[in-house]
């Protein structure tokens, strides 16, 4: 692929992942010699329709946002899934527990009819994803090797271990053996665990691995004092799209 | 060889001097109760309060990452090998991890010469600590056989009060010794009081493992249904924790990392580790230990059956690290007595 024309979208999301690209300060001026960044709203003004790889940022929390992404998907060859709103459905999904109705009042009060929302969902459910760059937000390093993944057209290095693999490497303490509560050990790598480094437990931005022991886990959880639904609730802060794999 | 006596007040001259010459990696503390190998300023072992390393030693000798070769493709292709050692003193290692690394010298020497690790080893000196005492609850040195150890070192010390009974093993610890430390010629009541106390340690080192080490290849080839993986498989959470603690074990996964002109980059390795779903996943996708049960089945041959019949040694060396480090407390003893009892139970039958 010669030069490729990149876009950047932002669907329901706090655009934060999108602003750690732009700290890829060091690396932004090489980057644009390989790619064309033909829109990016928090960088340029410049908007352009025509485009090869599309960077999606956000979940999917209403009806209108499901015409726009199916329309992302059409144009574009290549759609990336950047950061745990995109990826997994994110915070974004916590909504999901509760009536939509219930949730438009609390949010929008007064205003409520005017605007409709459905069941946060990960972009994934609504169109085909190509590549995935995890985590709340993503980590640098990671969107490097994806779009280099991408301009070669090869597989990038995404690890299906849990976080504990970084963490137990960097030599950190384990935060269970201090009584703090940690998602590392069902939660996918990547981010060189950087929550456990500074003594916080992993919320599980990265999404599960791909076969969590999840009754062990819990078993986990509930032996450091937290009751059932304390415990799903953990697991439901980043992973509420999947729900039904926590109880 | 020629034995010394160090006063302790002098071990921190001796550890001090050394890093005129060494990078001097020591133990320390990390936080309460938790020690790692660093580069310390300071002799700062906590000695009758250690318990083993976060992780092993081998991290001196085999990183968690490393470069390999550097490679570029334009203008045309050039690759370059990456070696990189230093003269490095590893300080204050005990027997378990002086066997630990004595197995990776074997493992990394065979078949094909490992030279990132073989260079490396080739500029350390590992200054040894004994042990009198049980380090902790999860020690269990004495069941597999080491905690004897009577090579894979340059010097040896043993502490018998106010002083360090020291032995050299290497010319170059001799060396070093002469160079840089302050020591008395040890006379034969210190000898005598040396050897006594380390017979004396000997009931302190229970045997947990309740067979001798050397039956343990035939116990766990005949382990291969044992019900016992079957309750691991709903325990383990599959973290990889045992494998990244354990000094032998010496798994990797190598990749390239491109730079972003997209033509040069760098061949690297990383530790990798059995208990993980994809470590047996071939190139067709096709997982050859899709479960937990088989994958810590698998781990526990690698130290008790696979390498121990090819090496004639075990590959435990009774750390306790994997045990002290599993999330959902996995013992390693019980597991092996677990399989002991199981096997026996069927031979009755």
């Amino acid at each position: 692929m010669s030069r490729p024309r990149v876009a950047f979208f932002s669907f329901s999301s706090c655009e934060g992942c999108q602003l750690v690209v732009l700290t890829i300060e060091e690396q932004l001026l090489e980057l644009v010699t390989l790619i064309d960044i033909v829109s990016f709203r928090e960088a340029m003004s410049e908007k352009s329709n025509d485009y090869d790889i599309a960077i999606v940022e956000g979940s999917i929390t209403r009806d209108s946002e499901i015409e726009r992404i199916k329309t992302i998907r059409d144009t574009a060859k290549v759609v990336v899934a950047l950061g745990a709103c995109a990826t997994i459905g994110g915070i974004n999904c916590l909504k999901n527990q509760f009536e939509m109705k219930k949730v438009q009042n609390i949010v929008y009060g007064k205003m409520a009819d005017t605007f409709d929302t459905i069941p946060a969902r990960p972009i994934e459910s609504v169109i085909k994803v190509d590549y995935w760059i995890h985590g709340c937000p993503i980590d640098r390093d990671e969107f490097i090797e994806v779009t280099k993944a991408i301009l070669l057209e090869k597989k990038p290095r995404i690890p299906d271990y849990p976080v504990c693999v970084e963490c137990q490497m960097k030599e950190n303490v384990c935060l269970f053996e201090k009584g703090i509560v940690c998602m590392g050990p069902i939660t996918r790598a990547g981010c060189k665990a950087i929550c456990p480094t500074y003594t916080d437990g992993c919320v599980g931005c990265r999404g599960l691995i791909d076969d969590p022991n999840l009754s062990s886990h819990k078993n986990l959880l509930s032996e450091h004092g937290l009751t059932v639904k304390e415990a799903i609730s953990q697991y439901m802060l980043f992973g509420g799209n999947s729900k039904e794999k926590f109880e | 060889m020629k034995d010394v006596l160090i006063k302790k007040k002098e071990i921190g001259l001796f550890y001090k001097n050394l890093k005129e010459e060494f990078t001097v990696y020591g133990v320390k503390q990390k936080e309460k109760g938790f020690y790692v190998f660093d580069e310390t300023d300071e002799f700062s072992d906590p000695l009758e309060e250690y318990k083993p390393t976060i992780l092993p030693p081998k991290k001196f000798l085999f990183p968690q990452q490393e470069t390999l070769l550097r490679f570029n493709t334009q203008p045309h292709p050039d690759i370059k090998p990456v070696i990189g050692s230093k003269k490095q003193v590893l300080f204050g290692v005990r027997p378990c991890d002086i066997h630990g690394i004595r197995l990776l010298d074997k493992i990394f020497n065979a078949d094909h010469e490992d030279k990132n690790y073989t260079q490396k080893r080739a500029m350390t000196i590992i200054v040894g600590i004994d042990c009198l005492e049980p380090c902790y609850e999860h020690a269990h040195c004495a069941s597999v056989g080491y905690l004897e150890v009577d090579d894979g070192y340059d010097i040896m010390m043993t502490d018998i009060g106010d002083t360090f009974y020291t032995s050299w093993k290497t010319p170059q610890g001799e060396e070093i010794i002469r160079k840089y430390a302050k020591f008395l010629e040890a006379k034969n009541e210190d000898t005598d009081k040396f050897l006594r106390m380390k017979s004396e340690r000997q009931d302190r080192f229970e045997n947990k493992i309740k067979t001798n080490v050397s039956n343990l290849p035939l116990f766990f080839k005949n382990a291969d249904n044992d019900p016992v993986w079957d309750e691991l498989n709903d325990r383990c959470l599959g973290c990889g924790r045992c494998n990244i603690v354990c000094p032998t074990c010496y798994c990797f996964d190598v990749y390239d990392c491109m730079e972003l002109n997209l033509a040069s980059g760098e061949r690297c390795r990383q530790w990798d580790a059995c208990t993980l779903k994809d470590f047996a996943v071939v190139s067709t996708g096709e997982n050859f230990r899709p479960s937990r049960g088989q994958r810590l089945r698998h781990r526990f041959n690698r130290k008790f059956n696979y390498l121990m019949t090819k090496y004639n040694a075990s590959f435990c060396v009774g750390c306790g690290r994997c045990t002290r480090s599993c999330p959902v407390n996995i013992d390693l003893v019980e597991t092996v007595n677990a399989v002991i009892k199981n096997n026996r139970i069927h031979e009755k039958q």
